[in-house]
């Protein structure tokens, strides 16, 4: 157990600013996921974690205390990577026995925490088999055993579900967080699936070209992003981001989109657009959730025409493509009939329209600490 | 542009048979290929394309048998998960090397290559080598390269599993837009049964080397075909619970959640039952008598919904809530399936 804080840690490759002044507070105890694009310095970040790389400045403790001279296999550390790191030319029992074996463990008690992992992973009955023999599936069941059980203080998982198919995935995201259910262990999760997670994690730190975005609580960085970049990353489908200029049009607040069309603004939004002074410019953001076909609802909920393009199945749900000028809105309603190619009226709820900077992408907030709006 | 039949296609593997398959795939479809791993789906294209010789059956394009064909007088194009792409040569090398290969003259060849550049909006990455591209355009490059050649049909496999899970939600609309404009012919495999129900005009559901189900993505998602079916489209995994009949068969009970419903006829003289139902279609109603009393195990928000954890009887199903419920650990819920939307199977896994 052990609670990890990273202090302005930044990491440099030749001119490449990997991590860049990255603070974190990770909890004892807590799932945290490191979510982010390809190459946005997840990696490194964990791999400075585990002590496989080193800090360019910045420090990182654990409850506390500099680890900087203790070496690697002292740091009490599980790692689970993507490609599944086994011995294939050992059996199951020998590989999960393998990191409690270079502790030096009695025999007896070896043998006791082998049994109990393989049991906790359901595979008792292939123990002695060649761990060759196992599906890709399996092997990372085992990978993540065989981590699991040395009883590291940290666990660190690099994208370890990414190789699996869909439905296995699933239900190892189920077996790790029973795992850290009943283990305690701090866990550190690098992902770019936010699917994976907001459903594994306590909290998520998004990060973007070597800075975190945000961190928080899986829905109170959807519900409430900080910038445009995690509004964007965060959810499926994602949100709706649209720029455009800020105009008075008779009495409606508008944005104006590049081609001309005219996206009607809800009062709370022009409120939180009025908080940056003198801005021309401004992007709203809509997830596809808080868009409805047909005439407003509400008194503050604002109506657009808009064209259907393209009709998805996504889950149980139907995304609607909308077309507004040369804009992509996406939709899901799943009471509408409408087909490709028609022209329909869809409305906004005023409580999912977010303000953003057109500068540089900062939330605006009509009221300081508000939620929404 | 093209119509691809096959008849009776069949190939033996030493631990595997693929087939017999019969499809048909319809002039400007995107028709979409889906099953689990190593259940036949690549080898399906691998022999449409002629990387596979088939040991009976035919394949059929317009009508013409191409049985004694060679690959490069098909004319079909193919896309590669690991997109295949040239390091060494810029991305206008890279698509139009398919040209400079045949001989094509200069000029045709630089018509080409502006038609797809605007199509694919790839005019500002043509100078760039694969290497100095994000994966988002290396697919493009890829997709160009297979445009370029104008075949009669694009041959997908798996051409995005390799992005990442945002920039896939983006590209696959943008194929489907791709194929849409441009009247194209798209056979589109994955193993990614949202990616594959979201963008197809009709799937082909393949099971161990045949083909289970042919139907448009909302005819498999509500009407799957078999107990398979059922199980493998949707995700969250469709809940199954084992039936028995009662009072004379007029009432079926669900017997892991003892829920007592009224029995479609279909279901009389049924053994085995077994009774399917989405996570979606499970619904929460505390003022229903006849109801699944569910204690949640774990909950996972995920923003638009909310996907719930319950055992009952000692079995663990799901449900899938819209938006951000408040539901704790432990609480006892009780749920009432969609009356309308219950699936039934029989002994053989087949929809009753």
């Amino acid at each position: 157990m052990s609670s990890i804080t990273l202090n302005a840690v930044t990491k440099r490759f030749g001119d490449l600013t990997a991590v860049d002044q990255l603070d974190l507070e990770i909890e004892n105890g807590a799932f945290v996921a490191l979510l982010g694009p390809s190459g946005c310095g997840k990696t490194t970040t964990m791999n400075m974690i585990a002590g496989i790389e080193t800090l360019t400045s910045g420090e990182i403790l654990f409850d506390g205390d500099r680890l900087s001279g203790v070496r690697i296999q002292d740091r009490n550390i599980g790692f689970v990577f993507q490609n599944y790191a086994i011995f294939t030319h050992l059996s199951v029992y020998k590989n999960l026995a393998y990191g409690l074996e270079v502790r030096r463990l009695p025999r007896a008690e070896i043998d006791r925490k082998v049994k109990a992992m393989a049991e906790r992973m359901s595979i008792t009955h292939r123990l002695n088999e060649s761990a060759a023999s196992l599906s890709v599936n399996e092997m990372q069941k085992l990978a993540i055993g065989r981590s699991a059980v040395t009883e590291p203080r940290i666990f660190l998982l690099d994208e370890p579900l990414s190789n699996l198919d869909a439905g296995f995935r699933a239900y190892m995201r189920a077996e790790l967080k029973v795992l850290q259910h009943s283990f305690g262990q701090t866990m550190v999760y690098v992902t770019h699936d936010q699917v994976e997670a907001m459903s594994l994690a306590n909290k998520i730190a998004i990060i973007d070209k070597g800075k975190l975005m945000q961190y928080g609580a899986p829905l109170d960085v959807y519900n409430d992003p900080d910038n445009r970049f995690v509004a964007n990353f965060v959810g499926s489908p994602s949100m709706n981001l649209l720029d455009g200029h800020l105009e008075q049009v008779g009495n409606d607040a508008v944005l104006r989109l590049a081609e001309g069309s005219e996206f009607p603004l809800p009062p709370t939004v022009v409120a939180a657009f009025a908080k940056e002074a003198g801005a021309k410019e401004g992007v709203l953001g809509i997830r596809p959730q808080d868009i409805y076909v047909g005439p407003a609802r509400a008194e503050d909920d604002r109506s657009i025409s808009a064209e259907v393009d393209v009709i998805e199945r996504v889950g149980p749900k139907r995304q609607l493509h909308l077309r507004i000028g040369k804009h992509d809105l996406r939709a899901i309603d799943d009471a509408a009939e409408v087909r490709p190619g028609e022209r329909i009226t869809v409305s906004v709820k005023a409580s999912g329209c977010l303000a953003f900077s057109a500068t540089d992408g900062r939330r605006l907030r009509a009221t300081a600490g508000g939620a929404r709006g | 542009m093209a119509e691809i039949r096959l008849e009776g296609l069949t190939k033996r593997f030493p631990s595997f048979t693929l087939g017999p398959i019969d499809l048909t795939i319809h002039d400007n479809e995107f028709f979409g290929i889906f099953g689990p791993p190593s259940s036949g789906k690549t080898s399906i294209l691998r022999a449409m394309l002629g990387l596979l010789n088939p040991d009976e059956g035919n394949i059929l394009i317009n009508g013409e048998d191409v049985s004694g064909v060679s690959v490069d007088r098909r004319n079909l194009a193919m896309v590669f998960q690991n997109l295949a792409l040239f390091p060494h040569m810029t991305g206008r090398e890279n698509i139009t090397f398919p040209l400079t290969e045949a001989g094509l003259p200069t000029s045709e060849v630089d018509s080409r290559l502006d038609r797809v550049a605007e199509v694919l909006h790839v005019a500002h990455i043509l100078h760039k080598q694969p290497g100095q591209m994000s994966g988002g355009e290396r697919q493009r490059i890829a997709l160009g390269r297979a445009f370029v050649r104008e075949p009669q049909a694009f041959l997908l496999d798996e051409p995005i599993a390799a992005l990442d899970a945002r920039l896939r939600e983006e590209m696959r609309v943008e194929l489907k837009r791709l194929q849409r404009e441009n009247d194209h012919t798209f056979v589109y495999v994955s193993h990614d049964e949202e990616e594959v129900l979201s963008i197809s005009d009709r799937v082909a559901i393949l099971l161990d080397g045949r083909v289970a189900q042919v139907g448009p993505p909302d005819e498999i998602y509500d009407r799957p075909i078999s107990l398979a079916v059922a199980q493998l489209v949707g995700s969250p995994p469709i809940n199954v619970f084992s039936c028995e009949l009662i009072d004379g068969g007029s009432k079926v009970k669900l017997v892991e959640c003892d829920l007592t419903l009224p029995a479609p006829p279909q279901l009389a003289g049924q053994k085995n039952i077994s009774c399917g139902v989405r996570p979606e279609h499970l619904l929460i109603d505390a003022g229903q008598t006849e109801a699944i009393k569910g204690t949640v195990v774990a909950t996972e928000p995920l923003g638009g919904f909310t996907i719930i954890d319950a055992s009952v009887g000692g079995k663990l199903f799901k449900l899938r809530l819209t938006g951000q419920p408040k539901i704790a650990e432990d609480e006892v819920l009780s749920v009432v399936p969609d009356p309308e939307q219950l699936h039934f199977f029989g002994e053989e896994g087949q929809r009753l």
